[in-house]
């Protein structure tokens, strides 16, 4: 036998190696806390007339309660009217990638367009909110759970407990850092009792999105790699809110005639521009946002160990 | 394409020239979530006990960074916390600015301000003086300085002032109700035990304190009560009848 056609032989007619046709995700956070009802969506800051705004509080409907009168000819006094206000100020976010025309030449996964890229920065708007939800949410005052200590069930229930007797309205959301969560996860085995954890099946994984862990004793539960550290990187600032606590502003690019425009979702607006001397394609998201604390003692932070 | 002309006739004097910038790909900058700097605010209710490594425990003030990230809390667009910093002396907080506090030390080493700056991958991360990244392969891990974390809130307190006894109060009681919860646990539940071991330590070194005396105001007295007597019945109205006898008894008596 002689001349057969093997691999070794033939290397002009193969290569070394060659790309998959799919390319795999890498592996990131992309959970979204955008549309949670706990956050009070505070609208857009279009013909607003600034960026800042402030957010007024008043106290009424069962802030005040009735007088008791001395007498029939007692007359009735005045009550102040409570009022606060917070400030919100909404900033772009913005997002841009730049291909040369060489590049989506020979782009051999036909990943290097517009469309595609326009998807992402959507994907990534929404964990720009996620991050300036957990930027926001560690500034609460009251605090459960102690430095150095691991998140557990005792810390969620002293977080619950602050929540209940400051008697915040739900719903509720939790975000943690995933260490925290395992680490409640595990405190959770040794556990036992009346209380059942609602873990997110399938479908409500698919309805609620990368994040979503389940429910506990009306809580939502939300892991997020955007929680910050705190205390010289000793815990993780971990937060639980009732709604009212934190609320976020948007803002929408207004339409124009020079726009490319190849995705635009409310306030989030994807473009194309082509730089016909540099001979590469841009797309480029903007994201007008801002978040704050609306009203801080329906919130509290909750400690987990680094 | 343009005519270059004469001008590339012309000789330069020999120069040892620059060294090249690194390749991108050789740049060996950490893989680090950016993020913006900051300041420190502390909030005089919020207080947790701390433990340094000699053992000692102290009850010191539980810190928030206040970032400079746009849209977030009231940092404006540009990134000035100026507005964000009245909002949040408003709600009570206390915001420590680099001044305010000026050289800190941390691993061994003196530094001019307590938020430090890296450069990393995915542009600049900022973390405050005893947190320091460091890569192994292509992770990153932070090293900290506990210890000299612990003396800087001790500073903070020497600026701002020790806790106050009704605060004081509440984290007694606060640690009170764990130790309650963790012991009731612990003889089937080991780290309950271990907690409750851990937070009976930090109780004591709460109950060792002595808070700050505040001057207390003693009110006003409140008015009287209302006169609880009898009030006086008032006569009928007299009638016309009354009243025309009553007319015509004046006039008999002049």
């Amino acid at each position: 036998m002689a001349n057969e056609i093997r691999y070794t032989g033939i290397g002009d007619l193969t290569l070394a190696e060659v790309l998959h046709k799919e390319a795999l995700l890498l592996l990131a956070d992309r959970t979204s806390l955008r549309n949670h009802p706990a956050i009070v969506d505070l609208g857009m800051i279009n013909a607003a007339g600034s960026t800042v705004e402030q957010v007024p509080q008043i106290g009424l409907d069962g802030y005040d309660n009735m007088a008791t009168l001395a007498g029939e000819s007692t007359a009735i006094s005045n009550t102040a009217l409570t009022d606060a206000s917070s400030t919100i100020t909404v900033a772009e976010q913005g997002l841009a990638y730049e291909m040369s025309d060489v590049a989506r030449m020979v782009d051999a996964l036909s990943v290097l367009n517009g469309p595609r890229f326009a998807a992402s920065i959507f994907r990534s708007a929404m964990v720009t909110f996620s991050e300036v939800i957990a930027k926001v949410g560690d500034g609460f005052a009251a605090s459960a759970g102690t430095t150095t200590e691991a998140y557990d069930v005792d810390v969620m229930f002293e977080g619950n407990f602050a929540l209940e007797q400051a008697l915040v309205p739900g719903p509720y959301l939790r975000v943690l850092k995933p260490k925290s969560y395992t680490d409640w996860v595990d405190s959770m085995r040794a556990e036992g009792g009346w209380v059942q954890f609602q873990a997110a099946g399938a479908s409500m994984a698919v309805l609620r999105g990368p994040g979503f862990k389940g429910s506990f004793l009306g809580c939502d539960f939300v892991t997020s790699d955007q929680v910050q550290g705190l205390n010289s990187s000793a815990d993780w600032g971990n937060f639980v809110f009732g709604r009212g606590a934190i609320g976020v502003k948007e803002g929408v690019v207004p339409p124009s005639r020079s726009i490319i425009e190849l995705l635009r979702a409310g306030p989030i607006l994807v473009e194309e521009e082509r730089d016909a001397k540099g001979r590469s394609v841009s797309v480029v998201g903007h994201y007008p946002l801002g978040a704050a604390i609306i009203e801080d003692a329906r919130g509290t932070i909750e400690l987990g160990a680094q | 394409m343009k005519h270059l002309g004469s001008r590339n006739l012309i000789t330069h004097a020999a120069s040892a020239g620059e060294s090249p910038d690194m390749p991108a790909a050789a740049t060996n900058l950490p893989n680090l979530l950016p993020s913006p700097a900051f300041y420190f605010m502390v909030h005089p209710t919020s207080w947790d006990v701390f433990e340094h490594s000699d053992g000692t425990r102290r009850l010191l003030p539980l810190l928030r960074p206040l970032r400079f990230a746009p849209g977030v809390d009231g940092v404006s667009a540009q990134g000035s916390p100026h507005q964000a910093i009245a909002a949040k002396e408003r709600r009570g907080w206390i915001v420590i600015r680099w001044e305010h506090i000026g050289e800190v030390e941390a691993f061994g080493e003196v530094l001019p301000c307590f938020c430090r700056k890296y450069n990393g991958r995915r542009g600049a991360a900022h973390y405050d003086a005893w947190s320091r990244p460091v890569t192994v392969g292509n992770q990153v891990y932070m090293k900290r300085d506990g210890d000299g974390y612990f003396r800087f809130l001790e500073r903070v307190v020497d600026l701002l002032g020790d806790v106050s006894p009704e605060v004081l109060a509440a984290v007694e009681a606060k640690f009170g109700q764990r130790l309650n919860r963790n012991e009731q646990k612990a003889d089937h539940n080991p780290a309950a035990a271990r907690r409750a071991a851990k937070t009976e330590k930090s109780l004591e070194a709460v109950r060792a304190k002595h808070g700050a005396p505040v001057e207390l105001d003693a009110g006003e007295s409140p008015a009287a009560p209302v006169d609880l007597e009898p009030v006086p019945v008032e006569s009928p109205r007299p009638t016309r009848k009354r009243a025309r006898k009553r007319v015509e008894a004046a006039v008999d008596a002049g």
